[in-house]
């Protein structure tokens, strides 16, 4: 069950290790990835537990995006959201206000990544919970 | 000789940037000027050298700026390839980075990147990581890769460094690892046989490589899949005499044959053919034939 969207545009560094903190905390990620994936790639990508990835074609990135969303959140599957990018931040922020979900940012920070909710970076921890 | 390159900014880890060092070591008197001051760039210049830096190909060189050259090096890039398609016929002559661009483009020759043995070509250190790699994290398959040789390496330096670093990064490697998006021969190549590293890289649907003179097995390691990558990684940090030898041969191929002044040196000398007036091509001959033009010479640019 996933509790935690990852939209992935951009990098991937950050969502990975990311996800791999909170798989081993024994929460859930799907990472959404813009852009098809070759099987070898996904297969070198190797999901662990708790981690699932899905190329999206790029052209249907947003819809896709919007399905698994509103489906998720109707389930009652999410908390959080994590984006890498201020678009698609600004996009599902109002979803997320909505359904109390918390919208998170992960960017790249030199050879690492930070976190922020709100525009206010903040430890892990503290975003996801202890 | 007097030469004008002009692209935006006289940056490290630039093309314009080791063009211009490149001017510099053959004794050619290497003007910067940048495209947003093309208007002022006054006559008198034996050749113009417009540099791509992936912008300003709105701007028009002055009519007096003759003969013109076009180093064209983002024609792999969509938006950047119809622009560079639209501003080719102002130029003379052109050269591509990229050679499947040389048959797209008229009057274009391949002129590939290359490496600056004073910047990429220090003595190999003591090996201290399995993989280096600088850059950017890149797309669909690179970012994917960088990151499973983290959770497979972490002895590894993987990541964007000033250019500066480079060389040590590499040098202290014991593999140089590249996924060239295009499918072409690109700068980390150079780099990371000039650094002493063995280069493993993504085979490449064209024979560029084998033209400029490197063998799989031979100078670098090529993969053609993920598994094939972890593969040849494996078998290349367990054998480390062979490791040694291809890294040897990869950077002694890359310094004598692949240098900025070699490149700057078929510019010049395609472009004296085609191009130059009389006095400023007579000018380029006699220092070539004296051999004081670098790279001119047999014993030149030695490890």
């Amino acid at each position: 069950m996933a509790s935690v969207l990852s939209l992935v545009e951009r990098g991937w560094r950050g969502a990975r290790e990311c996800s791999l903190v909170l798989a081993g905390r024994g929460m859930g990620v799907l990472h959404l990835i813009k852009g098809s994936l070759e099987p070898e790639v996904l297969a070198m990508i190797q999901a662990r537990p708790g981690i699932r990835l899905t190329g999206i074609p790029r052209p249907l990135f947003r819809l896709v995006l919007w399905l698994v969303l509103v489906g998720q959140t109707l389930a009652g599957r999410l908390r959080w959201v994590l984006v890498d990018n201020e678009r698609t931040l600004r996009a599902v922020a109002p979803w997320c206000a909505l359904c109390r979900l918390t919208p998170v940012l992960i960017e790249p920070d030199g050879n690492g990544y930070r976190l922020s909710i709100h525009r206010r970076v903040a430890p892990l921890d503290e975003v996801f919970g202890h | 000789m007097r030469i004008a390159l002009i692209f935006e900014n006289l940056i490290g880890a630039t093309t314009g940037f080791y063009f211009h060092r490149a001017c510099q070591a053959l004794g050619v008197t290497g003007d910067h000027w940048r495209l947003r001051d093309a208007a002022s760039i006054p006559r008198g210049y034996d050749l113009y050298l417009r540099v791509d830096n992936g912008d300003g190909y709105g701007v028009r060189l002055p009519a007096h700026c003759r003969p013109a050259v076009f180093y064209a090096i983002d024609t792999h890039l969509p938006h950047s390839w119809r622009k560079i398609r639209r501003m080719a016929p102002q130029f003379d002559a052109l050269f591509c980075c990229h050679a499947d661009a040389v048959s797209r483009l008229p009057r274009a020759e391949w002129l590939p990147v290359a490496c600056d043995p004073q910047i990429h070509g220090v003595a190999a250190g003591q090996a201290q990581w399995d993989i280096g790699f600088v850059g950017t994290e890149g797309g669909i398959p690179r970012k994917f890769y960088l990151q499973a040789l983290r959770e497979r390496y972490p002895k590894s330096c993987l990541g964007g460094f000033d250019y500066t670093e480079m060389a040590g990064i590499y040098g202290r490697s014991r593999i140089g690892f590249n996924y060239s998006i295009a499918d072409d021969v690109n700068m980390r190549m150079f780099e990371v046989m000039a650094g002493g590293a063995l280069l493993v890289t993504n085979a490449l649907d064209s024979d560029d490589l084998q033209q400029l003179g490197f063998e799989d097995r031979t100078h670098l390691v090529l993969y053609r899949s993920p598994q094939e990558l972890f593969g040849v990684i494996e078998e290349f940090l367990a054998d480390e005499p062979a490791r040694r030898r291809l890294a040897a041969a990869g950077q002694r191929l890359t310094l004598e044959r692949h240098t900025y002044v070699h490149r700057m040196r078929q510019l010049l000398s395609s472009a004296s053919k085609r191009l130059f007036r009389p006095s400023a091509k007579s000018q380029y001959q006699v220092l070539s034939e004296a051999g004081k033009v670098p790279g001119t010479s047999r014993d030149e640019c030695s490890v």
